[in-house]
């Protein structure tokens, strides 16, 4: 009996060699998203003007600012909320052209590096998981 | 007679045993790291003479990159994470705010402190054909109002045009690379590509 086990076990060997070779062909071919860009991220969405990120609300989030007056076409302006407790101050904005990316450093005020990325009419933001 | 037919067996086994050894050793050879200062994208080297002076002298990342890009390099899965310290440069390009440039595998920051904010560092980084287009260009607005427009040109540009607004045409030296216009409402500036060819770029969010 445990040698006929062992025996059909051995006759599975090569289809089980095959079947993993090809789940890992399979994991390989999944094209890669903006999040393994950034890695680890909070939120990494399509936005538009005067909408937050997560959807439903954060407090975290609320600092994020669209400067859409000092965009212009192609462009991507953003100005930050560095104070969580309401009385500090914008940033001024950083702005940058079509395929190029934005990003500030608050140290140790908001502790966690942002970038943003112009993509077409909006833009896509990218909040990273590293907060003080 | 033995002898001999080992020594014809012998001869192919020491052959291929001889070519196995030079297949290791050039492998071996050519995997060994380069030269640390070796940038990876050589049209980046040869267009622009700031990264092939000497790095920023110093010993370690904390020295060499602002504090607040320090920060978020040394934390694991950030996007200063692939910034490369020992290929940065601090470029004095005004007197006002201190600069660098900073190669990010086949990309390139531009890197401004206590612009947008006291103690705020910020960045635009572009691909290697944006940069050698001149299209790395950044601009930051000051809390008091105004802007700074910092952008990165080829070699062979000693200054840039730059177009107001209004109309006006004004010409903006440059320095390591790097031109700088402080306040006033530039719309575009005019430079010379790495190709050779004359360009215009409009400035973002101006």
């Amino acid at each position: 009996m445990r040698a006929r086990i062992r025996a059909r076990t051995r006759s599975l060997l090569p289809i089980l060699t095959a079947a993993i070779a090809m789940a890992s062909l399979a994991s390989l071919a999944i094209p890669g998203s903006a999040m393994a860009v950034n890695g680890h991220t909070y939120c990494n969405q399509w936005a538009v003007k005067a909408q937050t990120c997560p959807p439903y609300g954060s407090s975290e989030w609320h600092h994020l600012l669209e400067n859409a007056a000092e965009a212009r076409s192609g462009s991507l302006c953003i100005d930050e909320y560095l104070d969580p407790s309401g009385t500090g101050s914008y940033t001024g904005a950083t702005c940058a052209g079509a395929g190029n990316t934005t990003a500030q450093y608050p140290g140790e005020v908001w502790g966690y590096p942002r970038s943003w990325e112009t993509a077409g009419e909006g833009f896509i933001f990218a909040i990273e998981e590293w907060q003080f | 007679m033995t002898r001999r037919k080992l020594s014809f067996l012998a001869l192919p086994i020491l052959a291929v045993a001889a070519l196995i050894g030079a297949t290791v050793l050039s492998s071996s050879a050519s995997s060994r790291p380069k030269h640390q200062y070796a940038h990876p994208n050589l049209a980046l080297i040869r267009a622009f003479h700031v990264l092939r002076r000497s790095a920023t002298a110093s010993s370690n990342a904390e020295q060499a990159l602002p504090p607040g890009v320090f920060e978020a390099h040394e934390q694991n899965g950030t996007d200063a994470r692939g910034m490369e310290p020992d290929l940065t440069r601090e470029v004095r390009v005004g007197a006002k705010y201190p600069t660098w440039i900073v190669p990010d595998g086949d990309q390139l920051c531009i890197v401004q402190s206590g612009i947008v904010g006291a103690g705020v560092d910020d960045s635009v980084c572009g691909s290697a054909q944006s940069a050698l287009e001149g299209g790395l260009i950044k601009v930051s607005g000051l809390q008091s109002g105004g802007s700074v427009v910092t952008g990165l040109v080829p070699d062979g540009n000693a200054a840039v045009r730059v177009t107001e607004a209004d109309g006006a045409v004004r010409s903006v030296p440059v320095h390591e690379n790097l031109f700088e216009i402080v306040g006033g409402h530039p719309a575009s500036v005019s430079l010379t590509e790495a190709g050779g060819n004359a360009v215009s770029e409009e400035i973002p969010g101006m």
